[in-house]
């Protein structure tokens, strides 16, 4: 079968080619679309789990703080001193799980202590990570106290470590924050 | 046949044939539909990435803000839009956890919540709070330089207009205007622990239009420790 001179029409292949080009470059303004979609969504959650840990470390610092201020020296510096063989006199909320290795997560709670009955309102750092209890996105808090990088031996200074996990689409993101507290109360 | 052709290139017209017409307008339609589809999909996608980063802008404005009056309040208080008194008969939901709060009226210690509050630097007083604007769909976070939001408008919001306070709960009394805060407050003579407020707010973008998909709301949580609080030592 010959074809008549002046008929000209595509070939199997240059369809097909053309099909191909067509079908990329459509297929990548979807993926693009999706991928930004996507990427967007994840900033906005990241800046929810963002909040919660700026939390942590705001917490921490402030239990830091109240530690030092409340005029009861067994309550200083406390939760910051992990690895450490608690006094016989700590009770459970306020040695902050001192029994636990350095690297085991914390989480944020409430004293429940009845030996610090005018405490009752306090923070304070138990074993543990929480997850977030508010409506919405659901998220995953860690506090971990560490060494300080630049002076691992040094008691007074700590790494605070607050690492915020949230789950998007079938992974897991998490943000990070830390700081080094140290310990105010030292000199005195 | 090739009598037709010969006529046909004597004409210098080449016909489609019926075949080919269809074929080429059904390639035409899928192709049409396609791009319409991703057209629109293009504009939703744009609409929610605009309203995610409003969402995001608007919500690191206001926390920076509440945040650098917080750190510098030298006094705080948390209130109710019903006014002071309801204070004393609002716990905070269960499912916010904050430590509980002195009441100086019994004297004991409640887990209480408000969706406003009041914070004083020297001279300077200043109220944050969930403010429905008149005659809008919408609701801002506004601070005001009065202990009311009764003289607020519009100017004094720090949401934009394109982002909304939305109720996470509207069932629950206590969550109907997304913006939920609580606190440890003491007295300064008997400060034992830091003061802070606890605050949650639950931002929506207000377009497209209020209920119209596509919509999320993002509830976000954090606590701010006021820093310059009558120190005690």
């Amino acid at each position: 079968m010959t074809r008549p001179a002046n008929s000209y029409g595509f070939g199997i292949i240059e369809v097909l080619v053309a099909a191909g080009i067509i079908a990329m470059v459509g297929g990548g303004v979807v993926m693009l679309n999706s991928s930004v979609l996507r990427n967007t969504a994840l900033l906005a959650d990241r800046l929810v789990a963002f909040e919660w840990a700026q939390e942590g470390i705001e917490v921490a610092r402030q239990i830091r703080d109240s530690n030092l201020i409340d005029n009861h020296s067994e309550t200083d510096w406390k939760c910051f001193n992990p690895g450490v063989t608690p006094p016989p006199s700590a009770t459970n909320d306020f040695d902050c799980g001192f029994n636990n290795p350095t690297t085991s997560s914390y989480r944020l709670d409430l004293s429940t202590n009845s030996a610090f009955t005018t405490f009752q309102s306090r923070w304070v750092l138990v074993a543990g990570s929480e997850t977030s209890q508010f409506p919405g996105n659901q998220l995953t808090r860690e506090i971990r106290v560490l060494p300080a990088p630049a002076t691992p031996n040094d008691p007074q200074k700590r790494l605070i470590e607050v690492t915020v996990k949230f789950s998007f689409g079938s992974r897991t993101e998490q943000v990070k924050l830390s700081t080094i507290v140290s310990n105010w109360g030292r000199e005195t | 046949m090739s009598k037709l052709k010969t006529q046909n290139s004597k004409l210098g017209t080449q016909a489609f044939t019926l075949i080919e017409t269809l074929i080429a307008s059904t390639i035409f339609t899928f192709v049409a539909v396609m791009g319409t589809g991703i057209f629109f999909q293009a504009t939703r996608v744009t609409d929610r990435i605009n309203a995610d980063r409003e969402i995001g802008q608007a919500a690191r404005f206001m926390f920076e803000q509440m945040s650098r009056s917080v750190r510098a309040a030298t006094e705080f208080s948390i209130d109710r839009s019903g006014g002071p008194a309801a204070l004393s008969n609002a716990p905070c939901p269960t499912n916010f956890l904050s430590p509980k709060t002195f009441v100086a009226n019994s004297g004991t210690l409640e887990r209480l919540c408000g969706d406003r509050f009041t914070i004083n630097q020297g001279t300077t007083v200043e109220t944050f709070g969930a403010f429905p604007v008149p005659g809008k769909n919408y609701t801002c976070l506004a601070r005001v330089a009065v202990s009311t939001l009764a003289n607020a408008t519009a100017e004094n919001c720090l949401t934009p207009p394109t982002v909304s306070l939305v109720s996470p709960n509207p069932a629950d009394p206590l969550e109907q205007t997304g913006f939920l805060v609580s606190g440890y407050y003491r007295p300064a003579h008997e400060l034992e622990q830091k003061p802070f407020l606890k605050i949650r707010a639950t931002l929506e973008a207000t377009q497209p239009a209020p209920g119209t998909a596509p919509k999320k709301s993002y509830t976000l949580e954090t606590t701010l420790v006021a820093r310059n609080f009558e120190k005690k030592y």
